[in-house]
């Protein structure tokens, strides 16, 4: 409330012609509020159909008789806000009210008293008699100017929060104990097809949402059906509250089809380029292959080095697309991962047997080492194929990056909370401006790098991607004797996961994992 | 079921990988091949050639490698012969849907021409040792 800037009250004034109301008008105009007179109720009446006054003032004996009915009239007028609506008498005028004799045995009281509580018993809010009430007068709409002054700040939050409620973009209801939704915002009549809001309150949306009342108190992704029957994929988040002894649940919905829509088209337009670009590959590293492997005759040896260009960099082009769908997937959140436990150890042998082949030709030794060496028991909750891919992104790093005759370590040793393993070179170590960048997309050392050792800079970040989606961490570190070390952090597996995974192993091992595609 | 691997079907749409196919598997892999450029090429000549093992690429125009194995599995001569799929591991979770549909095994695209008579021979032997028990 404001008490200094309290607008002036339009106050309609019904009276008889004279010097009373003439004298009432010159004090309302006084008292800084706004009158407006007319001389009969039907006047008055018409005058409200226009504009709401803020308060009524009456004059007794100026026709029809002051009722409840006629109260009731003035009032279906006015706003849903209070209006108050006093009796006035001028000195002039002859008793009010009812006659001597009439309804309830009447106290001994002076007449002005038993007109004011005969104005209250038909609905009206006071009666003063003028011109010696004028003082009375004024302080009561002082008093009145206050609480209207406060009654319409009311009104404006209370719009303020509907239009904010109606200005959320996503569907938000609000439900009571009995799943009854009590209070729903416009989005939510959009979304659910509803003209307005009584006919959405009417519905019974908690039971027609298949999934049932519960899950949908719960939140999450669910089908949900629109007024119409129609049904709309929907992601809910719930949230309870109390309204005094009551229990609400709000629902925010968001109606996703759209964005499953895009998701599939996504999906739909990976697949394509994924065949589109490796039908092409596979030909041409099939031909090439089979040429270098002299299955179309022995090829002379300038042929052959030129067929080892052609293999070797069909095979470059085969990760690069690999890497660049990964990612996409990736970004996307589109990638699914298989999550199983496993014992860390032999992920790591597995793909030091698969990079076997490639450090034996650079003439680089690699050693797995573990300890304690009871670690070799230790249980891990990953995407085997995947980690895989991550641990043959760092030994083949590793590989690439150790002179001749030199050996990748790879270590597995207890961390906090769970295992590290460390892949160490004795290459030149990575240059300590570059180690910032390091797990960033498209990073490479520098570009005569990129030209002399091959890769587009994106194995490190989908490596990084890949670990943290598995629950880890991917680091480097900086080993006094020189070299690189890249240090990978797995959790530990908890009592509830390896029961959990347990299953999913079983019917994971029905499948066999088919061999990699094109190997070195 | 025969007991060793003789006779290799091959189902593949496009033409030049077709070919690749045929030299591995016959040049390189001594095997007898029969190679269909579609779905339906397959269900028609299945049931002459009599295969030991079936190699199905997955997206064809017509019917898709799944579709041909399910068309081909309805013939009682070939219900218990192995399959194994090409794929170039489109969408994701394609792996998975792909031994759901009873194949032996799934090779992706781009493959290893050299090792893929090998590789097929490991995936006869897992399928003939699973129909077995």
């Amino acid at each position: 409330m404001k008490p200094f800037s309290r607008s002036p009250l339009r106050i309609l004034v019904v009276r008889r012609p004279g010097a009373a109301g003439d004298a009432l008008s010159a004090a309302l105009a006084g008292l800084r509020h706004g009158d407006e007179a007319v001389d009969n109720i039907d006047a008055a009446l018409a005058r409200m159909q226009h504009s709401t006054p803020d308060v009524v003032l009456l004059e007794v004996g100026t026709g029809e008789p002051l009722d409840a009915a006629l109260v009731a009239r003035i009032r279906a007028l006015g706003t849903a806000s209070w209006m108050p609506i006093l009796a006035f008498a001028s000195g002039d005028a002859g008793p009010p009210g009812a006659q001597p004799g009439s309804g309830a045995p009447t106290l001994r009281m002076p007449r002005s008293q038993r007109a004011r509580v005969e104005a209250l018993d038909i609905g009206m809010d006071d009666h003063v008699e003028l011109p010696e009430d004028l003082p009375l007068l004024a302080a009561m709409l002082a008093r009145y100017q206050a609480i209207l002054q406060s009654q319409r700040d009311m009104q404006t939050f209370g719009q303020r929060q509907r239009d904010i409620h109606d200005n959320i973009v996503h569907a938000v209801l609000t439900f009571d104990e009995n799943g009854r939704a009590v209070e729903t915002n416009l989005a939510a009549r959009l979304t659910f097809g509803a003209a307005t809001q009584n006919r959405l309150l009417a519905t019974d949306l908690l039971g027609q949402a298949g999934s049932g009342h519960d899950a949908l108190l719960l939140g999450g992704r669910l089908e949900l059906q629109r007024i119409d029957g129609t049904r709309f994929q929907a992601e809910i988040s719930s949230s309870r509250w109390k309204e005094g002894q009551q229990t609400r649940t709000t629902l925010v919905v968001r109606d996703i089809t759209e964005q499953l829509r895009v998701e599939r088209m996504r999906d739909e337009f990976l697949a394509t380029v994924s065949h589109e670009l490796r039908t092409p590959l596979t030909s041409v590293l099939g031909a090439v292959g089979l040429l270098a492997a002299g299955a179309a005759g022995a090829l002379p040896p300038q042929a052959m080095s030129l067929a080892a260009v052609a293999q070797r960099n069909g095979v470059r082009l085969s990760k690069l697309i690999d890497d660049i769908l990964d990612l996409t997937k990736l970004e996307g959140d589109r990638m699914v991962l298989h999550m199983r436990c496993q014992p860390v150890a032999r992920v790591i042998q597995e793909s030091i047997a698969a990079n076997q082949g490639y450090a034996s030709g650079l003439g680089v030794y690699l050693r797995a080492e573990m300890e304690p060496p009871s670690l070799v028991e230790a249980l891990v909750c990953v995407d085997s194929d995947r980690m895989l891919q991550v641990f043959g992104n760092l030994l083949s790093n590793a590989i690439k990056h150790s002179p001749r005759g030199e050996t990748v370590v790879v270590q597995l040793s207890e961390a906090s909370d769970g295992f590290r393993v460390s892949v160490s070179d004795n290459g030149p170590g990575i240059a300590p401006e570059f180690l910032p960048q390091l797990f960033e997309k498209f990073s490479q050392e520098d570009s005569s790098d990129r030209r002399s050792l091959g890769g587009a800079g994106l194995g490190l970040y989908i490596a990084r991607l890949l670990v943290e989606r598995m629950g880890g961490t991917i680091e480097v570190g900086t080993p006094s004797h020189g070299g690189a070390t890249f240090n990978v952090w797995l959790p530990t597996v908890t009592g509830v996961a390896r029961g959990a995974e347990c299953s999913a192993l079983s019917s994971a091992q029905r499948a066999i994992q088919p061999p990699s595609g094109a190997s070195e | 079921m025969s007991d060793d691997l003789r006779r290799v079907m091959c189902v593949e749409d496009d033409p030049d990988i077709r070919l690749i196919l045929e030299f591995s598997l016959a040049t390189v892999g001594g095997y007898e091949v029969c190679m269909c450029a579609s779905g339906h090429e397959a269900v028609f000549a299945a049931q002459v050639f009599r295969p030991d093992l079936i190699l199905l690429d997955v997206m064809m125009p017509g019917l898709s490698g799944p579709e041909t194995l399910s068309e081909l599995r309805k013939l009682p001569e070939i219900a218990g012969v192995p399959s194994v799929f090409l794929t170039a591991k489109a969408l994701p979770g394609q792996l998975e849907d792909l031994l759901e549909c009873g194949a032996t095994g799934v090779i992706v695209k781009p493959f290893d021409s050299v090792r893929l008579p090998r590789d097929i021979r490991i995936y006869w032997e897992h399928g003939r040792a699973r129909s077995a028990h």
